[in-house]
Formats: C-alpha cells, structure tokens, sequence
C-alpha cells in the first residue's frame, strides 16, 4: 500500500489536506502537502520564506536553523508534522521588513559575513544564545555556534560581532537602570 | 531542492499510543518508526533507507517520560541536559548527551532513536550500559524486557523485531560516580572515535561495583566484564591506581574495532586503554 491516507484511523484527517502552520506568530495555510515533508523544505518551497538554507539537508552545517517552541532545531531534520502546533521561528520573523537586529548589523559592522551563505542560521543561533545567555564568554559562544558551519570566515569576526552585541546591549541595560 | 520523502511512496502516519504504534509498525514490513529524525531524515535523504511508511513517534503518549529510574525512548539530549536528577544520577549519560551534536541536533536527538540507530559508537550506549540498564520493549504479542547489553546484534542492528519499538530504559538506583570519555575529530558535529564510559561504586574505601564499556571499538558497544573484576574489591590508593591500568589493557584486548575515514582499527585499539583509564579515574573520588 502506498496510498497514504489508507490507514484514516492512526492518521486522523486526510493529511494531503492543507494545514496550518504558525510561523513568526502568524498562521500560515500550507496547501496540498503532505506532513512528511522537511520543515525547511515547507519553509522554501511552500511558504516562500527562503532565509533558512539549504546547504547540507543533513543536519550537519546549521545554515536552517530555526526556533520551533523555544528551542533552536536543524529545520532540514525535522518533519513538518511536527511543527504543526508549534510556535516556528525563522530568521525572517527577527525583525521587521527593512530592518536589521543588532545581531545583524553587528555581524556587518564586524564584517563577518563572506559569501553569507551561513549567516542566517548563526543570526538565530546568536539570537538564541544571548537570550539564555546576555554575557556569555568565548567557550559558550562557540559551544552555542559549534553546530553552525561556516566555509568563509574562520569564525574570528563571527566571536568578534557577538562580544560586540554583548556589550552593546549590556551597555544599553546599564543606561536605563540609572536613575 | 526535492523533498526528502516521497509522498507518493511512502505513508505517513501519526499514532497517539504504544498500540497504535504497534499496529502501525505492522501495516507493511518496510515501516520504520521516526523518533528526533536526526538519523533517518539523513539516512533517507542519502538512500541508505527506503521506508514506505514512516511511523512518528512524537505524538506517543507516555514516551517522553523521564523519572528517577526510567528514560522514556522519546527523551532527548536537551532534556537530559536540563535535568538534575539525571546530572546526579548518571553523569556519564549527561557528560554524553553534552557531546552530541551541537544545539539544534541535542534539542531533537532522542534516547530512543540513538539506541535504536545501534550506530557502534552510539553516544549513550556506553553510559546506559555502565548504569545496567534495560531496554524495555513493546510488540504485537507482548511487552519484554531485554538487558540493554543484549539490545545490539551488530552495527545498525538490534533485537527488535517485526512490529517492535523499544518504549523506555529503565535504570536501577545505582550508587557511586559515572563517567564518560571520547575521542572525536571535531567536536559537535562528528561522531566518536572512540569512547568509554566507567562507574565506581566505593564502600568502605574499596571498590564495591564497577562497570566498564567501550563504543566504537566493537560491532556494537560492549561491556568488559574483566576489566570490571580486576576492579571489584580494590582499596583506592595505589592498589586501585594499579587496577585501573590493569583494567584499561584488559579493555584494550577486549577491542575488535574496525579501519574507516575517522581513524585506523590500531589507532582505536591504542586509545581505548587511554580513555577507559581516564573514565576510570574520573569515577575516583
Ligand atoms: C550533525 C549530527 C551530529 C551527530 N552527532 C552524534 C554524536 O556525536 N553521537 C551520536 O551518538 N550520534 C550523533 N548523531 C546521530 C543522531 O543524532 C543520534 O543517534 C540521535 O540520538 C538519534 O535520535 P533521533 O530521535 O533523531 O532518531 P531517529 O532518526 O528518529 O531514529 C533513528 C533510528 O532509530 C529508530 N527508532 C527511533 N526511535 C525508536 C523506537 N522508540 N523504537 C524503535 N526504533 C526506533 C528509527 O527507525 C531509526 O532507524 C548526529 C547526527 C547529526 C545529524
Ligand atoms: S541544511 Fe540543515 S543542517 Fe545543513
Ligand atoms: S560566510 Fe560563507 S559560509 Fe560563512
């Protein structure tokens, strides 16, 4: 059997039907899929968010990273079904159209980035570290960047813009608590 | 950029218990169950798999469980690594979770899924094994319990049968420290070379229990029972410094390990000693 809507009772709903995602707070409607498809494909090829990229499809390099409920996942491992219900977040929901984080223009103002072809997943990741972690030393940042490859850089300037950032933001923070 | 899977070849289904599981492992003899999809996903994208029906296991009610003496199958890295009972109870499992893969593959990667992989180097093989654990498994017929050191048949190959899904690791209360120790050529997105994992437990001063295992030195991760006894009733101190470097030869005779692109068979039989008398001494209070 190959048909895959053959078992109704394990699969509940027809799951070539549409389903809903919610991807950067808002709902998106993938239309005629199937759930077995890769998060990073849907992303690319359904929802016309090409940000996360796709370099090895094998959750070596982290060039896909996301955030699915909080946690930083390889988006080319995991299947869409399981994103169903969950709160993704891609590099594209960072900031507004038109804008760029700190993060982001850090990595500029650092010149970091080379070809760029790893850029957007290092965004998400730095952005998920410096959430759990505001200031966190050299060996947690690259423990935080080590499942994230990049050809290019040797990294150097990468460690250099999120120091940057770290400073920044807790310079910013120390602003506003004087009275 | 294609899909991994096929729609048009393979089924996708979603059971919500243990025996919808079952049931539908059953439906054809080429379903596969995916847990994290850290392994399969990549295994299928490069044609080593061809299931034609993939079971997720995400959605299985009770498999995420995680509780003094038992890992649930669907338990990953990440939740070990942010559990203190596990950081007490088996530092040698959690020193292992930290070491596979890097943050998006921790945050998916399962026990299950790892174990049932039976890759020779299987992170958390080793320190399930030093921590006698048991794979707890369910199938059409019934639910058994296997000795997790007989789990493994050969690389990528377990006891599980037709329908089979391993559920859970239980681990009995053990006492005294763990630890785990690895060779690898880079450090979070590479397999081991080679690992140990080694537990002591000290009574009186002397060593009451240990445990030994080695990963990726042999078709599948092992303990080295004599590497245990030459343990087993010695005084820390010198006797036990003695020991631990009888113990770690004794390791290196048990290796049949194998050449590939990480590293020479001679090369693993020459580390093994080294990391299992590290391991060892890390268990020394
Ligand atoms: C970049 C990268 C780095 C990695 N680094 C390491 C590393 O350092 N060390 C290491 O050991 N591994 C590593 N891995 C491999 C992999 O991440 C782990 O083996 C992981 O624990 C697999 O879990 P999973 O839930 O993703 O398994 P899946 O891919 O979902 O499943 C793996 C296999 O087990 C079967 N299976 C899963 N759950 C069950 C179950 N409950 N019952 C029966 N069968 C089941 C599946 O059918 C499949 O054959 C790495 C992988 C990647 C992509
Ligand atoms: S494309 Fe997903 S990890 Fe490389
Ligand atoms: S800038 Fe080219 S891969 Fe990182």
């Amino acid at each position: 059997m190959t048909d895959h809507d053959a078992t109704p009772d394990l699969t509940g709903p027809d799951l070539s039907e549409s389903y809903a995602l919610s991807i950067n707070g808002r709902d998106r409607e993938v239309a005629d899929a199937w759930l077995g498809e890769s998060l990073l494909y849907v992303l690319r090829e359904r929802l016309g968010l090409p940000g996360s990229k796709n370099a090895c499809e094998q959750g070596e390099c982290g060039s896909c990273s996301v955030m699915m409920d909080g946690l930083l996942v390889n988006s080319c491992c995991v299947l869409a079904a399981d994103a169903v219900d969950a709160d993704v977040r891609t590099v594209e929901g960072l900031a507004p159209d038109g804008t760029l984080t700190d993060v982001q223009q850090a990595f500029l103002d650092a010149g970091a980035v080379q070809c760029g072809f790893c850029i957007p997943g290092l965004i998400v990741s730095v952005h998920d570290l410096l959430d759990r972690a505001p200031q966190p030393d050299e060996l947690e940042v690259r423990e935080a960047i080590s499942g994230n490859l990049c050809r290019c850089t040797g990294y150097g300037r990468i460690l250099q813009a999120v120091q940057d950032v770290a400073a920044a933001r807790t310079a910013a923070d120390a602003q506003e608590d004087r009275p | 950029m294609s899909s991994v899977m096929d729609p048009t070849k393979v089924t996708y289904l979603r059971p919500t218990s243990v025996a919808e599981a079952v049931d539908a492992l059953r439906t054809s003899d080429g379903a596969r169950p995916i847990a994290g999809g850290t392994d399969l996903m990549v295994q299928v994208r490069l044609g080593r798999r061809r299931p034609d029906t993939v079971v997720d296991l995400s959605a299985v009610d009770g498999l995420a469980e995680l509780s003094e003496e038992r890992i649930g199958a669907g338990v990953t890295m990440r939740r070990l690594l942010a559990s203190e009972h596990a950081a007490a109870a088996w530092p040698a499992l959690v020193e292992a979770a930290r070491l596979l893969g890097g943050r998006q593959i921790q945050a998916m990667a399962t026990v299950g899924g790892n174990l049932c992989n039976a890759s020779p180097a299987a992170e958390s093989a080793t320190p399930l094994l030093v921590h006698d654990a048991t794979a707890r498994i369910a199938g059409p017929d019934c639910v058994r319990a296997v000795p997790l050191e007989e789990f493994w048949s050969g690389p990528g190959q377990t006891v599980l049968g037709p329908g089979e899904l391993l559920i859970a690791v239980t681990l009995p209360a053990t006492a005294g420290r763990s630890a785990y120790r690895r060779i690898e050529l880079r450090r979070s997105v590479d397999i081991a070379v080679v690992s140990a994992a080694a537990r002591l437990e000290i009574v009186d001063g002397a060593v009451a229990q240990a445990r030994v295992a080695i990963g990726a030195a042999a078709p599948t991760p092992r303990r080295v029972v004599a590497a245990e006894q030459v343990l087993e009733g010695v005084a820390v101190g010198p006797d036990l410094e003695r020991a631990i470097n009888q113990a770690a030869v004794l390791a290196g005779d048990a290796c049949v390990p194998i050449d590939d692109t990480r590293a020479t068979a001679r090369y693993r039989t020459a580390m093994i000693p080294v990391l299992v008398s590290r391991a060892l001494a890390a268990c020394v209070p």
